[in-house]
């Protein structure tokens, strides 16, 4: 449970050839304890730039991000990424290719400063919720798209993480698919009343997770606070 | 890719043992195993023993020089291919292809002239051949630390490094995209490159560690000019007296561990484990030690022993004409001699192209890269073998007389044949196979994709191959010191004459030269280049990988 205060960011990106181009302007939003926020916005609009600029593999421009009042970007101040409790579900997912579902786990587990016993137990933990226990010793490459999407969460969700932030997370999935591991999210979310920002461009996605959509045009966030209606 | 066909086996096979067939050659000269391993002196109590004894110890101090050089290499190589692979990009701007050049510097740089750097700097009255003949009433003189198995080892080290930041660069790169940055979120930058990085490009790094495992174990210049006896310098020394079977003999515990490493070597990883696309490097930057650690390994490897020759030439109060004069006919016949190995070495490119566009030659390579890294002087010995027996057949005739020069040239383009073949193996693998398939379902044949598809888009490969065997020809050294045409001197081989009986001004002077000469060749190849990339419009494709 965490409070996030986006204030007045703006980020210019130079590109190899085409020169330095503005992504964000002044963008500015907040997310209360537990709330999903979902992120529209076309191709190019700068999601993707702020949810990096959140998790802090980007710095701003200008522009303060503060989580639960405490100031963790700013154009002067960088709290590194491993310090926020901010997880971040790629789209391309990240996964590791020579680790194991269990040595992803194992990996993220082992800079928490936990004891042996106790990574265990959030590593079975994390396993069991995401359905993946019997995959443990497999490889990235030998899991199902589902199955790949489901390590990528149980790796977000297996410490205590303050705020997650899913990158168009479903991508490529079928519907089948996509409606399981939405299911799961959904309930851990809730379970864990988590903060959560979801950039995405599907419906049925923000219908299933947000509790509000914010829409990014342009650098700007254009659209306030609209309420999601769960028709399901 | 078209699989290849048990034809092309064959044919890689037979052309492999047609390389490999003319060591033979060389156990059949003068001496022999007796000769080499001192069984023959029957009647001496002892000195067989004592010559196994001192054959063992050359190929202890050979690995030694080997393990240290390659772990030194290691130290600079990696963080400088983690720095290489931010700063230039993935694309091909000038500065990217800048970056690279001076990356390859020290790699370039003649090792006898690398010695006269490092010698300048460490110990001026460093002779060699105040060492060798003990003053009778006088204590041993004091080498000093440069004069040993770890000063071998630096000097090594700090001219082959490159190497392994070369052939690692491109996969850092790869490994610079979302798997990276999730390590961060959970894990502080030092610890996701070793766990999450260094294990996805252990497979480049091994390669890199084993070619200079394999170079610096091997050396003759570096070893002989800091008098540490390895078994290349014993196996010279036989040579030298005109024992090519013993000289063979003496190669054979170096031989066996070159097979095995050079076996080893194509063997390791190229199988990359399937990774996200890379990111834009300018978001993850590698931080101060990577882009330090490079920086100062092309000051170890280039800028300080040039600095040095500059600084000792300068001091000599003589003039230009003295410092720059004595070597320059030799470096003129060694310019000739590198030109026309480079040029029969793009033409043997050309044929890998046009033979096999579509497939890969595995033994060949194995082949190529054992006769790169056997002792210079065991494949001398083979040639000269070969030569001698020619010289006997053609007596009299017009041929005898170039047989000398040929034979040469034959022996440098064999020992750096490696270099073309995996350059153009390397462009050849980054090709879009749908590039050749639209042309053969367009109906062209295999001569008219090679020519027409393959050989434009592989050209910058070819041009850095030829550019890298003109700058290593020109730097041979035990060869060269064999196989040089009666009248003929090649300017490494001056130089390293020069430099056992001392280090003065024309040493220093004809050192800056040869480093003057790789740096011109190399930034002209750079430039060369960087223009038929943007002319086949690939200026985003990755640059020239691997060695």
């Amino acid at each position: 449970m965490s409070r996030l205060d986006v204030h007045e960011i703006e980020k210019t990106l130079s590109g190899a050839q085409a020169g330095a181009s503005a992504v964000l302007r002044a963008v500015t939003f907040s997310i209360s304890d537990g709330e999903c926020l979902g992120l529209k916005g076309s191709t190019g609009s700068g999601k993707t730039t702020l949810l990096r600029i959140i998790a802090g593999l980007l710095a701003p421009d200008s522009g303060e991000i503060l989580l639960d009042d405490r100031l963790i970007s700013s154009a002067k101040t960088q709290l590194p990424p491993a310090q926020r409790g901010i997880a971040l579900v790629f789209q391309s997912l990240g996964l590791w290719p020579h680790l194991t579902v269990k040595g992803h786990l194992d990996f993220v587990l082992s800079a928490t400063g936990l004891s042996r016993a106790e990574q265990e137990a959030h590593c079975a933990n994390a396993l069991e919720t995401f359905l993946i226990r019997d995959l443990a010793s497999r490889y990235p490459a030998q899991l199902s798209g589902g199955e790949r999407h489901l390590l990528a969460l149980a790796r977000a969700f297996c410490t205590q993480t303050r705020l997650l932030l899913l990158d168009e997370p479903f991508t490529g999935l079928d519907s089948g698919l996509k409606s399981r591991v939405l299911e799961t999210l959904a309930q851990e979310r809730l379970r864990r009343n988590l903060t959560t920002l979801l950039v995405t461009h599907n419906d049925d996605e923000m219908r299933c997770l947000c509790d509000r959509v914010e829409h990014l045009s342009e650098g700007h966030i254009v659209t306030r606070s609209r309420k999601v209606q769960n028709t399901e | 890719m078209r699989q290849p066909s048990k034809i092309d086996h064959a044919l890689h096979v037979l052309l492999a043992l047609a390389l490999l067939a003319p060591l033979l050659i060389a156990f059949a000269g003068q001496g022999g195993f007796a000769d080499a391993f001192g069984s023959y002196e029957s009647g001496e109590p002892g000195f067989a023993a004592a010559r196994k004894a001192a054959l063992v110890a050359a190929t202890g101090r050979s690995l030694l020089v080997g393990i240290l050089a390659t772990g030194m290499a290691l130290l600079i190589g990696i963080p400088a291919g983690w720095a290489l692979s931010e700063k230039s990009g993935g694309g091909l701007s000038r500065k990217a292809v800048l970056l690279l050049v001076v990356t390859a510097l020290p790699l370039a740089l003649p090792a006898s002239v690398s010695v006269s750097g490092w010698v300048g700097l460490f110990a001026p009255a460093g002779v060699a051949s105040r060492f060798n003949v003990p003053i009778p009433g006088f204590a041993p003189e004091s080498r000093g630390w440069l004069f040993s198995e770890f000063g071998a080892a630096l000097v090594l080290a700090s001219s082959l490094w490159p190497i392994i930041a070369l052939e690692t660069w491109p996969g850092f790169r790869r490994s610079r995209n979302e798997a990276y940055e999730a390590a961060l979120l959970y894990s502080s930058r030092g610890r996701s490159f070793l766990r999450i990085v260094l294990p996805q490009v252990a497979g480049e790094i091994a390669a890199g560690a084993l070619l200079v495992f394999l170079f610096s174990s091997t050396d003759f210049s570096v070893s002989s000019l800091l008098l540490v006896r390895t078994l290349p310098t014993e196996v010279h020394d036989a040579l030298m007296l005109g024992k090519t079977a013993s000289a063979a003999w003496a190669s054979m515990p170096l031989l066996l561990l070159i097979g095995i490493v050079a076996w080893l070597s194509v063997r390791v990883t190229r199988d990359n484990l399937p990774q996200d696309s890379p990111r834009d490097t300018r978001e993850m930057p590698s931080g101060l030690i990577p882009l330090s650690v490079l920086s100062a390994g092309i000051l170890l490897g280039f800028v300080l022993p040039m600095a040095v020759c500059f600084v000792q030439a300068q001091n000599t109060n003589k003039p230009l004409s003295v410092v720059f004069g004595a070597g320059t006919e030799a470096l003129g016949s060694s310019l000739r001699i590198a030109a026309a190995v480079a040029v029969i070495s793009i033409i043997a490119a050309i044929a890998r192209t046009v033979l096999w566009p579509e497939t890969r030659t595995r033994p060949i390579n194995i082949a190529s890269l054992f006769l790169l890294a056997i002792p210079g002087s065991f494949l001398a010995a083979a040639l000269l073998a070969i030569e001698l027996a020619l010289s006997g057949t053609l007596n009299g005739t017009a041929l005898a007389t170039a047989l000398p020069a040929a034979t040469f040239a034959a022996a440098l383009v064999i020992r750096f044949l490696y270099i073309p073949l995996r350059l153009v193996e390397e462009g050849l693998a980054a090709l879009d196979p749908d590039l050749l398939d639209a042309a053969a379902l367009a109906g062209h044949g295999r001569l008219s994709r090679a020519v027409s598809i393959a050989l434009p888009l592989i050209l910058p490969h070819i041009l850095a191959a030829s550019a890298l065997v003109f700058i290593f020809a020109l730097g041979e050294v035990p060869m060269s010191s064999r196989l040089a045409p009666p009248g003929l001197v090649p300017a490494t081989v001056w130089l390293f004459q020069q430099q056992h009986m001392g280090y003065d001004e024309a040493v220093f002077g004809l050192s800056l030269l040869l480093g003057g000469v790789v740096a011109g060749v190399l930034l002209l190849c750079g430039t060369a280049a960087l223009i038929i990339l943007k002319w086949t419009d690939r200026a985003r494709a990755p640059v020239v990988e691997g060695l």
